[in-house]
C-alpha cells in the first residue's frame, strides 16, 4: 500500500507530501494538482519500469515556474508485506544544453539500503543489507529499471512488483478500440488498450472474469457476455453479446457500444482484476460518462474491496455523489492558496450542519 | 475485419434504468455497509440498494436519520402500492433505549402527518444499541456489552461482512439466537422479516 508521496519542485507540488489512506477522495478546485499528483505517480512508475532515457524536455520543462531551484525530488513510500519500503529520485539538470540526469536513485527497506545509483554509480546489495557489487550507469536513466529479480534481491524485486501494479487511470472512451492484436500485461492509462488488456485478463484470471460479467450483467440490461472474436491472424475484436426475451441474441463490438456503456465496463473490470486483486489504483475522475445511477453501486463495490481485501483506491472525483458517499470518512482536498504550492486538507465537513458534504463544497463552505 | 470506428451514437442495448428496490436510510457508513452486505446475502443486488446516509456521521446523524425518517416513509407509500419496495432505517440508539427511539421515530410520522407503521409494511427499524459496531462485534462471537462505545475497534470493519452473513443466519426462522446475543440484536431479528 502507498503511504506516503513526497514532491518538490514538480509543476505545483513544492515540498509536497501527503500520506493516503487505503480508501481516499481527492477532491479540489480546477487547478488544484489533482491530476497532476497521478501524472508524478505515473511518472515515476514508467521511469522505473520502463526504464526509458528522460525526455528531456519533459521533465525540466515540469519544474514550479516561481521557483529558482534546479533539482527536483520525489519519495514514495509502501507498506508491502510488514515491510516499508522509501524509494527516492532526485533529478538535477547538467551540462549545456540542459539535460536531466539522475543524482542519485535510491531504496531502502526498514531504514537500510538495498539499492543505490548515486552519481552515476549503481551499489547492489542482497536481503541482508550486505553490499555486493557496484558498476558505473547511465545517468540518464532508472538503474533500478535494469535490476533482474534473484534469489538474493526478493526485497528489492518485491518493491518493483508493487510499482508495477501502481494502476493510474483516466479513462478515455474515445480513444478505446475494439481491436486487441496480442495481450497487453499493463492497460494504457486511458484505457485505449482495453481490448489487448482484457484478452490478457480473461487467460490470466478466468475466476475473476466470471465476477466481472456477474457485476456487470447487474448493471447493464440484457448484457450478456464479452466475446474477442477471431478478426484475421492473431486479431481479436471484443465485442459484447445482449440477451433479448425468446433467445435471441445481439452483438456490439466494443467501440459501437456508448460512451458510458464502454466506462461502466472499464470500470468493472478495473474493479475486478486489479482492486479485487490488492493493487494500488488511483482513479482520475472516473464518474465521467457514467450515470448517476450507476456511480453509487460502484462506488459500494469499491469500498467493499477495499475494506475486506488488500487493495487501495485513491479516487480523484468532482462528482457530488462521490463527495457524499467518501467526503465524509475518506475526504481530501487539495488546495493552493492563489497560484501557491498544493496543500492537503483533510474534510471535516460540518459536524452540526444538515447540508449534504457535496453542498458545503458547492458552497465554499467546507473550508470555513 | 478492420476494427469498428468509433460512432457518436450507440446502436448497443443494454440500457441501465431499473429501479431502486430498497432504500437504506442510515446514520453512516458502516451502517451501510453492514445493512448491504445483509441485503445481498438475501439475493438483492448492490443496483437494488440506494444508501441515503447523513451528511457528517458525527453527532447529529441519529437526529438527521429522524427528520428524514417521515420524508422516505411518504416516499415508501406513494411507490409500494405499485411495486414491491422496502425502507430500512438503521439509527444507534446510543445511552438511550431501543423503545425510545421507536417512539421517536413514531412521533416524527405523527408531525409529519402520517400514520403509524403498519405491521404489513416494508418498513424496518434496524436500532444497535450502544451502536452497530457493537451489532458487529456481537455477531463476530465477542462478548459485548450495550454500554460500552466500540466505535474505535479496529477490528470493525474487515467484520462487517462476515457478521452480516451472521445476521442473515440468526434472522432464519426457528433459530435460536445464541446466549451471547444482546438484547437489541434479539429485537432486530423479526424486524427484518418485514422484508419478506
Amino acid at each position: 500500500m502507498l503511504t506516503r508521496l513526497y514532491i518538490d519542485n514538480f509543476r505545483c507540488f513544492v515540498n509536497f507530501e501527503h500520506k493516503p489512506a487505503a480508501r481516499e477522495l481527492i477532491f479540489g478546485a480546477n487547478g488544484s494538482g489533482k491530476s497532476t499528483f497521478m501524472d508524478a505517480l505515473l511518472l515515476l512508475r514508467q521511469f522505473v519500469m520502463r526504464g526509458d532515457v528522460f525526455d528531456d524536455f519533459f521533465v525540466l520543462n515540469q519544474r514550479t515556474r516561481w521557483l529558482d531551484q534546479p533539482q527536483q525530488t520525489f519519495e514514495l513510500e509502501a507498506v508491502l508485506d510488514g515491510c516499508s519500503y522509501i524509494y527516492r529520485l532526485v533529478i538535477q539538470p547538467w551540462g549545456e544544453p540542459q539535460r536531466p540526469r539522475v543524482k542519485s536513485e535510491t531504496v531502502l527497506l526498514d531504514g537500510k539500503p538495498i539499492f543505490e545509483f548515486l552519481t552515476g554509480e549503481v551499489h547492489l546489495y542482497n536481503d541482508r543489507f550486505e553490499h555486493k557489487v557496484t558498476y558505473p550507469f547511465d545517468w540518464h536513466r532508472s538503474a533500478l529499471a535494469t535490476i533482474v529479480p534473484r534469489r538474493d534481491n526478493e526485497k528489492l524485486s518485491r518493491f518493483k512488483r508493487w510499482v508495477s501494479g501502481l494502476y493510474c487511470f483516466r479513462i478515455n472512451p474515445f480513444a478505446m478500440a475494439s481491436r486487441a492484436d496480442g495481450e497487453n500485461l499493463y492497460p494504457n492509462v486511458d484505457l485505449s488498450n482495453i481490448a489487448s488488456w482484457y484478452r490478457h485478463l480473461v487467460q490470466a484470471d478466468p475466476e475473476q472474469n466470471a465476477a466481472m460479467l456477474k457485476g456487470l450483467r447487474a448493471s447493464l440490461d440484457g448484457f450478456s457476455f464479452l466475446r474477442l472474436e477471431p478478426a484475421g491472424e492473431n486479431v481479436r475484436l471484443l465485442a459484447a453479446e445482449f440477451a433479448h426475451e425468446g433467445g435471441k441474441t445481439s452483438k456490439f463490438y466494443f467501440s459501437e457500444l456508448s460512451d458510458g456503456q464502454r466506462c461502466l465496463i472499464s470500470l468493472h473490470t478495473i474493479l475486478h482484476f486489479v482492486l479485487a486483486k490488492g493493487s494500488t489504483v488511483i482513479l482520475d475522475e472516473p464518474d465521467n460518462f457514467i450515470s448517476l445511477r450507476e456511480i453509487q453501486p460502484w462506488l459500494m463495490a469499491v469500498t467493499d474491496a477495499v475494506e475486506e481485501g488488500e487493495g487501495q483506491v485513491l479516487l480523484i472525483s468532482h462528482h457530488p455523489e462521490a463527495i457524499n458517499q467518501w467526503a465524509p470518512r475518506s475526504g481530501v482536498q487539495f488546495v493552493r492558496e492563489g497560484a501557491g504550492p498544493v496543500r492537503v486538507m483533510e474534510f471535516h465537513g460540518d459536524p452540526d450542519g444538515s447540508l449534504p458534504p457535496s453542498e458545503l463544497v458547492a458552497r465554499g463552505w467546507e473550508r470555513e | 475485419m478492420a476494427a469498428c470506428p468509433r460512432q457518436s451514437w450507440s446502436p448497443a442495448d443494454g440500457s441501465v434504468s431499473s429501479l431502486v428496490r430498497v432504500i437504506v436510510l442510515g446514520e453512516d457508513e458502516r451502517h451501510q455497509r453492514f445493512i448491504r452486505r445483509y441485503l445481498h446475502r438475501l439475493g438483492y443486488e448492490s443496483r437494488d440498494i440506494r444508501a441515503v446516509t447523513a451528511p457528517s456521521g458525527r453527532g447529529s446523524a441519529e437526529q438527521w436519520v429522524r427528520q428524514q425518517y417521515s420524508a422516505e416513509v411518504r416516499e415508501y407509500r406513494r411507490r409500494s402500492a405499485r411495486k414491491a419496495f422496502a425502507l430500512i432505517v438503521a439509527i444507534d440508539a446510543d445511552v438511550d433505549d431501543v423503545d425510545r427511539r421507536t417512539r421517536q421515530l413514531r412521533v416524527a410520522l405523527e408531525q409529519a402527518g402520517l400514520t403509524a407503521r403498519a405491521a404489513d409494511e416494508s418498513i424496518v427499524h434496524l436500532i444497535p444499541k450502544r451502536n452497530v459496531e457493537t451489532w458487529i462485534l456481537c455477531l463476530s462471537g465477542r462478548q459485548v456489552d450495550e454500554a460500552t462505545d466500540y466505535k474505535r475497534d479496529e477490528n470493525v470493519d474487515r467484520l462487517i461482512k462476515p457478521a452480516a452473513l451472521t445476521f442473515f443466519e440468526w434472522s432464519r426462522l426457528n433459530f435460536v439466537t445464541p446466549p451471547h446475543s444482546v438484547p437489541s440484536l434479539s429485537v432486530a431479528v423479526p424486524e427484518v422479516r418485514r422484508l419478506g
